[in-house]
């Protein structure tokens, strides 16, 4: 799929932009605080109704103004699609439309496909267990939209859970109530550890294979999944009910003891290994960006082969992050392939770019074409 | 702007679920249109909905005597009961006019977070009414949210080893509804709990 015109309302620092993008690559440069990425947290925002920035729907808003709204035509497999989102300040509540007619939210979802690339994403690798959940369970509920409610739903019983044991401590042990929650802890728990189990196995292998393109074969990545306090080799895809149970079992005492449910996919960790070691442990600042645009690509093929449609691709900054050899890759893996792609950068990189395209420069809220370069 | 009087009626409505104040304005001066009888009759109405309504003894549903009209009916089939969270869920239930059997209330289900736990519940009542031996079926028809599954798991750990039939309501697709139009969580439900024919 790709984009053939963006419009923004009052998003950000953009009064009003009508924006006709270019099939393959945009190249957006201008000086810092201007409001590059502010044009990719449009897109992801009409993609998935959420900002990667920030969580408060109303900083999205400019100055002073009570809406916002983005709009985005799409030409996909089946036809040109118009999407729009709009939220208000005074309303939690977004709007959603397709094609100018109002959708609800579960309808919407899942037309815009995307893959997004932000300097951010290089702290995956190194960072806490609860990024690396967060990145992948974002990944998921792209292609998967009933992933999102199975989350939402099995958070809940996590705090409940945890409001239990809190309030009742070593007295909730063995009482029917904590059984009632631990069985459906264990049940949604599952569900939610399937689906990952699902998601990792095809994108570790299609990961794989760009990394080694990547990095010329001298290095293997392997990503996998670990469930809590059970090294994931003895991870049992049949028996994920059982083995969870048997792990709260064994935690039960520590639980009351700290009022917090402690075994679960809420608690559990994504591995990066490369030729067997723990990245998280081991990678050098290099192989972390390898590793990342490895998983990016894969991200890429996997939304492809999930629903049938190339993604579009986000690329924030990244580019000058990365060295000459890893641009070139960029360039050849997705712009060659069609992939629409939009990038941001400070001007240094633009001369890196001999792919047809736009350029665009971007001002105070106002973005401004050159001649497109063939 | 409004005198007194007027400005309190407005405020006494506004406490009413779903009535903002340009509804409440609009209720107010229209108590006012009305004659002084009519008034009369709606304040009583209101107070006596108070004073007389109770809850029926046995199940816990509204009612005016000691029994509900439910558990007055000698036709209802005492063999199966149906446990819900509120009574205003009976009066979704008896709309239907399908369901033969008797009901009992809980009064919410079981959720931590809001300070409701088993004992909160009307459960030891419940108890206490299968004593006589009469129920064959408790059939569970709490929300399907994380509380009332919990509430309905709990209850099925405690009333199954009694030898009861335990049955869950089902979840699933709207009647009349097409199935492009349910949403992907209504249509997840739906396929795992979908039966052989």
């Amino acid at each position: 799929m790709h984009i053939e015109k963006l419009q923004l309302q009052n998003f950000r620092n953009y009064r009003q932009l009508d924006l006709a993008l270019d099939r393959y690559l945009n190249f957006f440069t201008g000086e810092n605080a201007q409001g590059k990425t502010n044009l990719l947290e449009s897109l992801v925002f009409a993609a998935s109704g959420r900002s990667f920035r920030t969580r408060n729907d109303s900083e999205l808003i400019f100055w002073e103004e009570n809406a916002c709204s983005v709009a985005v035509n799409l030409y996909r497999q089946r036809g040109r699609e118009k999407i729009s989102i709009g939220c208000r300040k005074d309303s939690a509540r977004k709007n959603y439309y397709v094609n100018g007619v109002a959708a609800p939210r579960s309808d919407y979802l899942g037309r815009l496909l995307y893959v997004l690339f932000v300097p951010d994403d290089l702290a995956v690798v190194k960072g806490t267990p609860r990024l690396r959940r967060d990145f992948f369970d974002s990944l998921i509920a792209k292609v998967y939209p009933v992933y999102e409610h199975l989350t939402g739903r099995y958070l809940r019983i996590v705090r409940q859970r945890n409001k239990l044991l809190r309030d009742y401590g070593p007295r909730a042990l063995g009482s029917s109530e904590l059984a009632s929650w631990n069985e459906q802890l264990v049940v949604q728990g599952a569900k939610i550890i399937r689906k990952r189990l699902y998601v990792l196995h095809r994108l570790s292998l299609l990961a794989r294979l760009a990394h080694r393109r990547l990095t010329g074969g001298t290095e293997s990545l392997k990503l996998s999944y670990c469930i809590g306090c059970l090294p994931e080799e003895k991870v049992r895809e049949a028996e994920i009910e059982e083995q969870l149970q048997a792990v709260i079992k064994e935690l039960a005492a520590e639980e009351a003891r700290l009022g917090q449910t402690l075994a679960g996919p809420h608690r559990d960790d994504f591995i990066f290994s490369v030729n067997g070691r723990n990245a998280r442990l081991y990678a050098s600042q290099g192989q972390q960006r390898t590793i990342l645009l490895a998983v990016k690509l894969a991200e890429v093929e996997f939304i492809k082969g999930e629903s049938g449609e190339l993604p579009v691709l986000l690329l924030d900054d990244v580019f000058s992050e990365l060295d000459a050899k890893r641009r070139n890759f960029l360039l050849e893996n997705f712009i060659d392939r069609q992939i629409q792609t939009l990038i941001t950068g400070t001007a240094a990189a633009q001369e890196l770019i001999r792919h047809r395209g736009s350029v665009f420069t971007v001002k105070s809220g106002e973005v401004h074409s050159h001649a497109a370069r063939s | 702007m409004y005198p007194e009087s007027i400005a309190r009626l407005i405020a006494a409505f506004q406490k009413l679920p779903g009535i903002g104040p340009k509804t409440a304005q609009r209720l107010a001066l229209f108590v006012l249109s009305l004659p002084r009888e009519e008034v009369v009759t709606i304040a009583r109405a209101l107070v006596e909905a108070k004073d007389k309504t109770r809850y029926c003894k046995i199940c816990g549903n509204f009612s005016n005597e000691e029994q509900c009209i439910v558990c007055r009916d000698s036709r209802r089939d005492r063999s199966v009961i149906c446990v819900v969270e509120n009574a205003k869920d009976i009066l979704a239930l008896e709309r239907m006019r399908e369901y033969k059997g008797v009901y009992h209330v809980l009064g919410g289900a079981i959720s931590p977070i809001d300070g409701v736990g088993p004992e909160q519940l009307r459960i030891k009542e419940l108890l206490q009414r299968l004593q006589d031996g009469q129920a064959r079926e408790i059939i569970l028809a709490t929300n399907p949210n994380v509380e009332g599954e919990a509430t309905a798991l709990y209850l099925s750990r405690l009333l199954k080893p009694q030898g009861l039939r335990v049955t869950r309501l089902a979840h699933g697709l709207p009647v009349g509804g097409d199935l492009e139009y349910a949403d992907e969580v209504t249509l997840l439900r739906a396929l795992e709990g979908r039966r052989d024919l």
